[in-house]
């Protein structure tokens, strides 16, 4: 099966500094992947080079079909990107739901704005989706009246209501009060679980343990070692990867900082 | 009223003999209660004082305009005179002008937000003639005088050909005005609104004009309305000036027109001071409670 996600010698500078150095790599359909690494190892600017919130500065990376090159300008591409967009859900660190929206307004803006359905339409799609996400009984509030999981879990079923071919997960927990972790941790499983291809950059070792197909570990912009959770947890070969693990294990109280 | 006073009586019984429960009150007062009823007690009594000295203020204000006459000893003074015959006999001349105040304010800030707007957004261009149309348009108005500007649109305008009636030349002039620092509370909300939002908004596969239509404009113009109602009160102020040229009949207009014809100047002004005032009144209430219910719902 062709992959999902095809990433082919990406290259990204921040200015004068390189942070991808030449990454390739791919999801495939119904695959959960896990990208971990230290803070600054280049694992969200990857993530949000894939639906050009970055842009790539050399490199291929293909979407179900779609195909970017990275370093060409913008405004050539803007219907090839709008078309990557319509492929991926991103669930973003902050949640960044629409403060003057409802929830229910949240998740049906999508559907009607952009893909311009009928609001009957919309809304099924959305009371559906927050059912997905047990959210579907706080339909009515505004977003600064649930707590941080609470708008995490809106914040994917708004992205699930535009039914992306893959789902995008930006550090999803790391802001969010240990106590309200595991109810977003919960809502991704039973999505890996229901067959839904994610790519996910998380500090979770857990639930990159748990649920994904494939890990990978990033170091200073490359990817230093990717393989099972089992093969890399239990029998890590890379250097950094060792010493990625021995820090989480020695230190599981002290939470990774960003 | 008489509820607040039986918790008043409450409190202070209870605040003597904290262990007994009050024999009138279904339940004794929780210690958060009681500290509540007293925070609620000081601010009650530091808005009654305020109250209070406004008035007492607003008394003195009153007696230097009635004409009393005082004696300290041998020394007889009076305070000054009124004639409040001319007052009632203008009145409804002056009053009427009130509407047209009104009226060229609303207009003004209309167009003002209008332009505003326009001139924010031009500012978040990356087309140099546009961010420059919008920089050059905000350092010209503000950096002439609105006085200057008010005359230039009724007096030198005429003089290559183009003659705009009256209401309209002081519209064009306080809404370019008012606009052009009006821009600023525009810009600030929009960069009040997060990155994060329009990395979401773009996420979804809006196009960059949904992107500000449904996601950042909201939110910036929920920033600025408040604001936006201190400019309209500013405006009403503002709108005095345009009487100068003559050709709106607002309020200051009507007044200096009849003070100037029969030498009650002091009469007339005061009046349209006292309207200006209770204008600048009513609407800051409005003001006010506006920037409370904009401010309850999260940014």
């Amino acid at each position: 099966m062709a992959p999902i996600i095809k990433i082919s010698h990406l290259d990204k500078f921040f200015g004068r500094l390189q942070v991808l150095k030449d990454i390739s790599m791919e999801v495939n359909p119904q695959e959960v992947v896990c990208i971990i690494g230290r803070s600054g190892a280049g694992k969200s600017t990857l993530l949000r080079c894939i639906n050009f919130l970055e842009e790539p500065s050399f490199g291929d990376i293909t979407v179900d079909g779609v195909c970017i090159t990275g370093g060409k300008k913008v405004k050539e591409q803007r219907g090839l990107i709008h078309e990557i967009r319509l492929r991926t859900g991103m669930v973003f660190q902050e949640f960044n739901l629409f403060p003057h929206m409802s929830v229910l307004e949240n998740v049906m803006e999508g559907p009607v704005t952009v893909k311009n359905m009928d609001k009957t339409s919309a809304l099924k799609i959305a009371e559906m989706n927050l059912e997905r996400v047990g959210m579907i009984n706080k339909k009515n509030e505004y977003p600064n009246r649930i707590s941080g999981g609470q708008k995490q879990r809106v914040a994917i079923a708004r992205a699930l209501a535009m039914e992306p071919k893959v789902m995008l997960f930006d550090e999803p927990t790391s802001a969010l009060d240990p106590e309200l972790i595991g109810e977003v941790l919960a809502v991704m499983k039973s999505l890996a679980h229901e067959g839904t291809t994610m790519l996910v950059v998380t500090h979770e070792m857990e639930f990159a343990r748990d649920a994904a197909n494939r890990v990978i570990v990033m170091h200073e912009g490359e990817i230093a070692e990717q393989g099972s959770p089992s093969q890399l947890f239990d029998h890590p070969e890379n250097e950094h990867t060792q010493a990625l693990l021995e820090r989480y294990r020695s230190g599981k109280s002290s939470q990774p900082v960003n | 009223m008489e509820a607040a006073l039986r918790r008043f009586h409450d409190l202070f019984n209870q605040g003597d003999t904290m262990s007994n429960s009050s024999t009138t009150a279904p339940a004794p007062k929780s210690q958060a209660d009681l500290i509540y009823d007293m925070q609620m007690h000081l601010k009650r009594r530091f808005s009654i004082g305020v109250a209070i000295s406004w008035f007492v203020m607003l008394a003195v204000l009153v007696f230097l305009f009635s004409s009393t006459k005082i004696s300290l000893g041998s020394y007889t003074f009076k305070t000054i005179h009124i004639d409040t015959a001319f007052i009632r006999e203008n009145l409804p001349f002056i009053a009427s002008g009130i509407w047209v105040t009104i009226g060229i304010s609303a207009l003004s800030i209309l167009f003002a937000t209008i332009l505003a707007l326009l001139a924010a957004l031009g500012r978040l261009s990356r087309f140099p003639p546009i961010y420059a149309l919008c920089t050059f348009y905000v350092s010209l108005i503000r950096g002439t005088p609105l006085y200057l500007q008010i005359f230039f649109f009724f007096l030198a305008l005429p003089q290559v050909g183009i003659i705009l009636p009256g209401l309209w030349a002081g519209v064009l002039a306080l809404g370019l005005n008012y606009g052009a620092y009006m821009s600023e509370i525009f810009r600030a909300g929009l960069s009040s609104v997060s990155k994060g939002q329009r990395e979401a908004a773009l996420a979804i596969g809006m196009t960059q004009r949904q992107m500000m239509q449904r996601v950042v404009i909201p939110q910036a113009l929920r920033f600025a309305i408040p604001p936006t109602g201190n400019e309209f009160i500013a405006m009403l102020k503002d709108s005095a000036l345009v009487s100068a040229t003559g050709f709106v009949h607002e309020l200051m207009w009507r007044a200096t027109k009849v003070g100037r014809a029969q030498f009650h100047n002091l009469e007339a002004l005061i009046t349209a001071a006292v309207f200006y005032w209770i204008m600048t009144l009513v609407f800051s209430y409005f003001q006010s409670r506006l920037e409370t219910r904009m401010s309850r719902g999260e940014r």
